[in-house]
């Protein structure tokens, strides 16, 4: 069973009394986030908003797959639809679990058991 | 910082041009404490203001026979219309400061009272005790550093801080 390291995105709330949701952005891998990157949205009653963090790559499908440095940022928006400033942070990103080994054998000679 | 940008502008503001028909001396100016950044907003000609900080503060003309004057923020693009931060100054002032009522966009109006409370409820006082509003998105009665100009004003939605990537090892079941 191959297992790969997920990774958690946190933050700390806007202190706007109100935001009603948050949106996630991704850029492509080793550039740097836009407005016009992936994204996911996160509505205020959603357990990643109030927990301030999603999992990855489970919380964001889509998620890029591809071994890259990529750069994640979030925005609070308020129920007006204002937007806040990103508040950007990048990082290594590999959910690809290696191939695994192939070809095992057991030596005759050194595991004969007289 | 201030930015100043040029629009097209539209309807928006043209409805209250009927304002400051009584006291049309009101001219409104704007010292904001705390303005950097842009943003895009359509329709109007003017100056945005773009403000982190949690005040600004507004002046207009002395009016001659003001005993009073009411102020107030109008947030734009707003549905139903919503009124922030009511104030009542003395004649002997012409300036307000208005504390961050929220984040959007909020054009600035002002009025002149003949009376002190500002009361035209009572069936005593004409209705002609108050003037109509000034705003400032009017570029009849607005001004930006002595120019006519309209302004309005961004209050910045404050944003997501310390964002974190970590990482914690976690058997997925399959991938390969």
């Amino acid at each position: 069973m191959a297992e790969v390291v997920k990774k958690y995105f946190s933050w700390i709330p806007s202190v706007s009394e109100d935001v009603v949701a948050a949106e996630i952005y991704v850029s492509e891998p080793g550039g740097n986030v836009t407005l016009a990157s992936m994204k996911w949205r996160f509505e205020s009653d959603s357990p990643q908003f109030q927990n301030n963090e999603v999992t990855i790559p489970d919380d964001l499908p889509g998620f890029p797959q591809v071994e890259a440095i990529y750069e994640l940022g979030i925005m609070a928006i308020d129920d007006a639809g204002n937007k806040a400033d990103m508040a950007v942070v990048s990082g290594p990103f590999d959910f690809d679990a290696p191939a695994p080994m192939t070809g095992l054998k057991l030596s005759d000679e050194s595991y004969v058991v007289s | 910082m201030k930015k100043r940008y040029i629009y097209r502008r539209t309807c928006l503001g043209l409805s209250r041009l009927i304002c400051a028909a009584t006291f049309l001396s009101i001219l409104l100016l704007f010292i904001p404490t705390v303005v950097s950044g842009q943003s895009v907003i359509s329709s109007m000609t003017g100056t945005e203001y773009i403000v982190s900080g949690a005040e600004v503060t507004i002046q207009w003309d002395t009016v001659s026979n003001a005993l009073a004057y009411e102020a107030r923020l109008l947030m734009l693009y707003q549905e139903p219309v919503t009124y922030f931060a009511l104030a009542r100054i003395p004649a002997s002032e012409v300036s307000v400061t208005f504390k961050q009522p929220r984040a959007g966009h909020f054009e600035a109006q002002v009025r002149t009272c003949k009376y002190a409370d500002c009361h035209i409820e009572d069936p005593a006082k004409p209705e002609e005790s108050v003037s109509g509003w000034s705003v400032s998105t009017d570029i009849d009665v607005a001004t930006v550093d002595g120019v006519p100009m309209a302004w309005w004003i961004y209050w910045r939605l404050a944003p997501v801080t310390g964002p974190v990537i970590s990482k914690k090892e976690v058997g997925d079941g399959g991938s390969s």
